[in-house]
C-alpha cells in the first residue's frame, strides 16, 4: 500500500465530507419527494369531486360519462314539488 | 524522467487494465441484452462479433490480468455482482437466486481483495446508475432501470456519492473508469455505425 502525503489526506477528507453532504441531501430529497407525492395524491383526490361538480354546473355535461343533461325540461321535478 | 518512475508505471498498467476490463464488461453486458437490443434495433457488440464474442472477451480479460490482475478480477467480480442484482428473484443456472449469487461474489471479493473490491463495487454501481440515467428515455421496455425505480435525481446523486467514495479509496480507478467508459462507448459506437453502413 502506498503512503499518502498530507495534501493527499486533506483531499481525501474533502471527498469524504462532500460524499456525506450529498448523502444527507439525498436522504432529505428522497424522503420529501415520497411524502409530497402521497400528500399530493390525497389532496388531488379530495379536490376532484368538487372540480367535477364545477364542470358539470358550468357546461351541463357529465365529466365522467360525457352525457349532456336535458336542460329544456325539468326531468326530476325537484323544483316543482308543490 | 517522470514516465520512468514506478508511480507512472503503476498508473499506466492500472489504466490499461481498466480499459481492457471495460471492453470485457461491455461485451458481457451486450450478451445479456442482445434480445432487447434486437427488439429496439440498437447496436450490439456481441452480435456484431458473431461467434467471436466469448474468445475475444476471454483474451481481453487475460490481457487485463497481465497488466494488473487485482484490478481486473475485482472489476469483473463487481460487474458480475452488480449485474446480478438486477435479477433479484430470477433463479440462476447455479441454483441460487440473483441476489444470493451477488452476495456470495461480493463476500468472496471482499475477503480476497478487501479495499480494492470495495472501490470496484462502488465504481461499478456508479457506472450502472449513470448508465440507467442516460437510458431513461430510451429504456421503455426494461422496467428494472434504476432511474425508474429510484427517480432521476436520486439516481444521479447516488452515482455522484459512489463516484466520490471510489475516488476516496482509489482515485486512479475512479477517474480511469469514467474516462474509459465514455471512450469505449464512443469507440464501439463508431465501429458499429461503420459496420451498419457497410452492411446496408
Amino acid at each position: 500500500m502506498r503512503e499518502k502525503g498530507e495534501n493527499h489526506m486533506r483531499f481525501d477528507n474533502i471527498l469524504l465530507i462532500a460524499a456525506l453532504q450529498i448523502a444527507v441531501f439525498l436522504f432529505g430529497y428522497a424522503f420529501g419527494r415520497r411524502v409530497g407525492k402521497k400528500e399530493g395524491i390525497a389532496e388531488g383526490m379530495s379536490l376532484l369531486p368538487l372540480e367535477w361538480r364545477k364542470k358539470l354546473n358550468e357546461t351541463g355535461i357529465c365529466p365522467m360519462c360525457g352525457l349532456q343533461l336535458n336542460q329544456s325540461r325539468n326531468c326530476d321535478n325537484i323544483h316543482s314539488r308543490d | 524522467m517522470w514516465f520512468e518512475t514506478s508511480e507512472f508505471n503503476y498508473l499506466l498498467t492500472k489504466v490499461f487494465s481498466i480499459f481492457l476490463m471495460g471492453i470485457v464488461i461491455k461485451i458481457m453486458d451486450d450478451y445479456m441484452d442482445q434480445d432487447i437490443d434486437a427488439i429496439e434495433n440498437q447496436p450490439n457488440i456481441y452480435t456484431a462479433l458473431e461467434q467471436g464474442g466469448l474468445p475475444y472477451a476471454l483474451l481481453l480479460f487475460s490481457l487485463a490480468c497481465i497488466f494488473d490482475h487485482i484490478t481486473a478480477v475485482s472489476l469483473f467480480l463487481s460487474s458480475f455482482a452488480v449485474g446480478m442484482v438486477g435479477n433479484l428473484t430470477a433463479k440462476m443456472p447455479s441454483g441460487l437466486y440473483g441476489y444470493q449469487e451477488s452476495m456470495v461474489i461480493v463476500l468472496l471479493g471482499l475477503v480476497i481483495f478487501k479495499i480494492e473490491m470495495l472501490s470496484s463495487l462502488l465504481i461499478m454501481a456508479a457506472i450502472q446508475l449513470w448508465d440507467d440515467l442516460m437510458d431513461y428515455e430510451s429504456d421503455k421496455i426494461r422496467k428494472n432501470n434504476l432511474a425508474f425505480l429510484l427517480g432521476k435525481v436520486e439516481c444521479l446523486l447516488l452515482a455522484i456519492i459512489f463516484f466520490l467514495l471510489t475516488a476516496y479509496f482509489d482515485y486512479t480507478k475512479a477517474i480511469g473508469s469514467i474516462i474509459t467508459m465514455h471512450l469505449i462507448l464512443y469507440i464501439i459506437k463508431i465501429l458499429l455505425d461503420n459496420q451498419y453502413k457497410i452492411t446496408t
